[in-house]
């Protein structure tokens, strides 16, 4: 499998033609039928055919790259090019330019990595540049930004930031951002959020309470509820709330309870738990409810409700990670 | 068939009772004795078993109450204790040894009988509520501190239901001209006369 | 680890005679660590696919522990405690694993009145032989930690085995195989013992000073033990009884009693043919008779 993912030549795969010689006819890279040597030779016309870019030259004419077990490690910085296969290109260190003061010298010519040599990039370890790109040219070694240098931070490719803010959740049992005193920055401005899921959120003062959803050790996410050996060890659908709280709603352990969101209900058994405590949030007190997710309406184990019908339809606004451990709801007595 | 001058003791119904508890007590005591000591664990083959054995002696043992409960009705009245029961048990040594002469007079039941009727009525009482807190066929897991001083009381109870039944049935055998008393219902006026005076000038003033 | 055949069974229920002891064994044991288990239940899923059970699902009755008790298809259950100590302000989240100790005075062993259903092996493992099981119940009432449950499908007795099958053959229980975190280890009583207490005291450099091994000695000792954070006090992990013992009840109920009750028995009827020999029956004189 090793072998197909690495790549071969369905076709002759011929060199771009010389600009020096345009009339001689083009070599012969690499012959139908050959492995390719590495992502260099892939092409988008058909000739070549490749599991994974990043592994091709993990199996090349030479062999199976990833079987070799030479130990020489002739810079003595434990770079062991020939032990294995690093992906891609065998590359052991990425950004290895770095190495290199700008003008292509080693920064410590006692721990010498990549240098120029006067016409190429070379050293212990496959060069993470254009090898011909040589110090004259002001190539920088962080070959995936334009400007060729690191970052703190990513800069014209996130919807916010690039320092880290807080905000509240946009079903937040607290009225106010405490780290940011603008009111348009309780949440998220830059987020995403569609007419209609916003009509949906609800407010503290009909879903006081902060609930968040988690998973449990017995279950994989949906799938184990139709396994009986993990149903027998966590059968029926729960949600868990502190001790505080189950006092103010007269819940005890074992009733079955209705948990409310702006979008919906569900109902399930209530566990009392030390383990969860009111929380002190800037002088308002905030219970949490606990709602583990691995039931559903079909599955060996007790059918339960989807955790879901309770959850907000808005997502991180870089990522859109969706705000399921985050939101409001009100609990009671089923 | 009675003659002429038998007294009755026992009408049939009262016999019927009688025997009713006597063959349960066996199948009852016997299967339960299978499980007090290892040494008697073979009797559970008269049961089918261990298991079967485990499963009949309840039924059994309940079967026993039920008809003694009947036996208890028709005679508790007659079985009250009183003074001159005390002044027989006073006796009682010597009649042992066989010298019956000195013995106060008593009615239908000597102090020894009374004895063995409250016995047998306290005993079978524990071993019924004791039975079950460990009956499980028809009965909840009692606590577990309570099913131990159950099984303890219940082994109590049933060695001294089985001592009192052999003294019962030994005073049966040994006072000749009793056991008629219970498989025909009729006894002789001079047994009567000799070992229940007073129930016999009863019996014979009518 | 040898096969366990007739040569290493040493006791034997409601026998009264002594069982095979030239065999010379050696005990094993069981620990489990209750600071290393993160109560994930593996153990529970090993021992119920290693011994094919299949127990029915129940209903969250608010606990974490699921099934909420043992039954006669799950022989190992993980109890979970929350303990606060207020004056310290913590708040210890404590999970046990229950299940039979494997006492080396067995109570259930004691109480049993079947003549074996129940065997002690040389190498400590108390097992249950269902065959010769009653079904009575007698086990669960004889037991110091209410191991033992009654199957309502088939009323015999059934608890952990400390996997016998796998021991005589020189594997280690399912349980201990499969624990994910090395809570569960097994080998040499001995051995156990003395991993245990250095475990103990490792604990107690990390400030857990009443930390120590759970090896009862009022039973003889077990071949399940416990290394506890707290083994000063047992009972906070679901009611892990403190110096257990079997009950003087028990001991009562099924001791030197028994034996002499059987012997009044027995005498009562054969003092009564002796005393009819001697005295003579009771019965009307020749004259009264005719006379009447």
């Amino acid at each position: 499998m090793l072998r197909e993912i690495n790549g071969r030549a369905l076709a002759d795969v011929m060199a771009p033609p010389d600009p020096k010689n345009p009339k001689e006819p083009p070599k012969v890279l690499v012959k139908a039928g050959e492995q390719l040597p590495g992502f260099g030779m892939l092409r988008d016309d058909g000739s070549t055919a490749c599991g994974n870019w990043i592994y091709s030259g993990v199996w090349s004419q030479a062999g199976n790259n990833s079987a070799r077990r030479d130990t020489s490690d002739p810079s003595g910085l434990g770079v062991y090019q020939n032990w294995g296969f690093a992906w891609p290109a065998n590359r052991r260190i990425l950004y290895n330019r770095a190495a290199a003061t700008p003008d292509g010298k080693p920064w410590d010519p006692k721990r010498r990595q990549i240098a120029w040599n006067g016409t190429a990039w070379a050293g212990s370890d496959v060069p993470d540049i254009n090898p011909a790109l040589g110090p004259d040219t002001g190539a920088g070694p962080f070959i995936m930004t334009p400007e060729g240098t690191a970052r703190l931070f990513a800069v014209g490719l996130m919807a916010e930031g690039p320092l880290p803010e807080h905000y509240e959740p946009f079903e937040t049992p607290v009225s106010a951002n405490l780290m940011n005193t603008n009111p348009k920055a309780v949440s998220n401005p830059a987020a995403r959020v569609y007419k209609g899921d916003m009509e949906q959120f609800g407010t503290s003062k009909e879903f006081p309470y902060a609930a968040t959803t988690y998973r449990l050790t017995e279950h994989f996410h949906y799938w184990t509820k139709n396994s009986k050996i993990n149903a027998v060890t966590q059968p029926s659908q729960f949600v868990e709330i502190g001790e505080e709280l189950a006092k103010e709603k007269g819940l005890k352990n074992g009733d079955t309870v209705k948990v409310k969101s702006n979008r919906g209900e569900i109902k399930a058994t209530v566990v009392v738990t030390k383990r969860i405590k009111g929380l002190d949030c800037n002088g308002k007190k905030v219970h949490t409810v606990g709602i583990p997710i691995h039931w559903g309406f079909i599955g060996v184990a007790n059918t339960g409700h989807l955790s879901n019908t309770l959850t907000p339809f808005v997502g991180d606004a870089n990522s859109q990670t969706p705000e399921f451990k985050a939101f409001l709801v009100n609990i009671e007595k089923a | 068939m009675k003659t002429s001058n038998e007294l009755q003791r026992y009408d049939d119904n009262t016999r019927m009772n009688h025997w009713a508890i006597a063959l349960l007590f066996f199948a009852a005591g016997l299967s339960g004795l299978a499980f007090f000591h290892p040494s008697l664990f073979f009797l559970s083959s008269l049961f089918g078993g261990g298991t079967w054995s485990r499963i009949l002696h309840p039924y059994l043992g309940v079967l026993m109450f039920l008809c003694f409960l009947g036996m208890y009705v028709r005679l508790w009245r007659e079985n009250v204790i009183n003074q001159q029961d005390k002044a027989w048990m006073a006796k009682a040594g010597e009649m042992f040894k066989g010298n019956k002469a000195g013995m106060p007079p008593v009615g239908k039941y000597n102090a020894g009988q009374k004895v063995v009727f409250w016995l047998m009525t306290g005993s079978l009482l524990v071993l019924l509520l004791t039975g079950i807190l460990f009956w499980h066929a028809w009965f909840p897991d009692f606590p577990i501190w309570a099913r131990r001083i159950g099984v303890l009381l219940h082994a109590f109870s049933a060695v001294v239901l089985v001592l009192t039944v052999i003294v019962h049935v030994y005073a049966a055998i040994w006072v000749k001209g009793t056991t008629r008393a219970m498989t025909r219902g009729t006894v002789s006026p001079g047994w009567a006369k000799m070992n229940h005076p007073l129930w016999y000038e009863e019996m014979t003033r009518k | 680890m040898t096969m366990q055949s007739s040569l290493d069974v040493i006791a034997r229920s409601a026998t009264t005679t002594p069982s095979p002891s030239v065999r010379q064994g050696v005990e094993v044991a069981k620990l489990i660590d209750e600071s290393k288990c993160i109560g994930c239940k593996a153990c529970q899923v090993a021992c119920s696919q290693w011994n094919e059970l299949s127990d029915d699902i129940g209903t969250n009755v608010g606990v974490y522990d699921n099934p909420s008790d043992l039954t006669d298809k799950s022989w190992t259950l993980m109890r979970f405690t929350e303990v606060e100590d207020a004056a310290k302000g913590t708040m210890e989240w404590l999970i046990r694993k229950d299940g039979c100790m494997h006492c080396a005075d067995p109570g259930c062993l004691k109480a049993c009145p079947s003549p074996g259903a129940i065997v002690q092996y040389s190498n400590g493992i108390v097992d249950f032989k269902q065959e010769n099981c009653i079904g009575c119940g007698n086990c669960v009432t004889g037991c110091p930690f209410d191991i033992p449950r009654i199957s309502k499908k088939d009323n015999k007795a059934y608890k952990c085995t400390l996997c016998s099958d796998r021991v005589s053959v020189g594997l280690e229980p399912a349980c201990v195989k499969t624990c994910p975190t090395g809570a569960i280890v097994f080998g040499k009583k001995e051995d156990m013992v003395s991993y245990g207490n250095k475990r103990a005291g490792e604990l107690k450099e990390r400030g857990f000073q009443n930390a120590g091994l759970y090896n009862p000695a009022g039973v003889g000792g077990t071949h399940v033990m416990y290394v506890l954070k707290h083994a000063d006090t047992p009972e906070k992990y679901a009611g892990l009884p403190n110096d257990p013992s079997i009950s003087p009840l028990v001991s009562l109920w099924k001791g030197t009693l028994k034996p002499l009750a059987v012997f009044a028995m027995i005498g009562a009827v054969v003092g009564g043919f002796f005393h009819y020999m001697k005295v003579g029956p009771v019965e009307e004189k020749e004259d009264e008779k005719e006379s009447a």
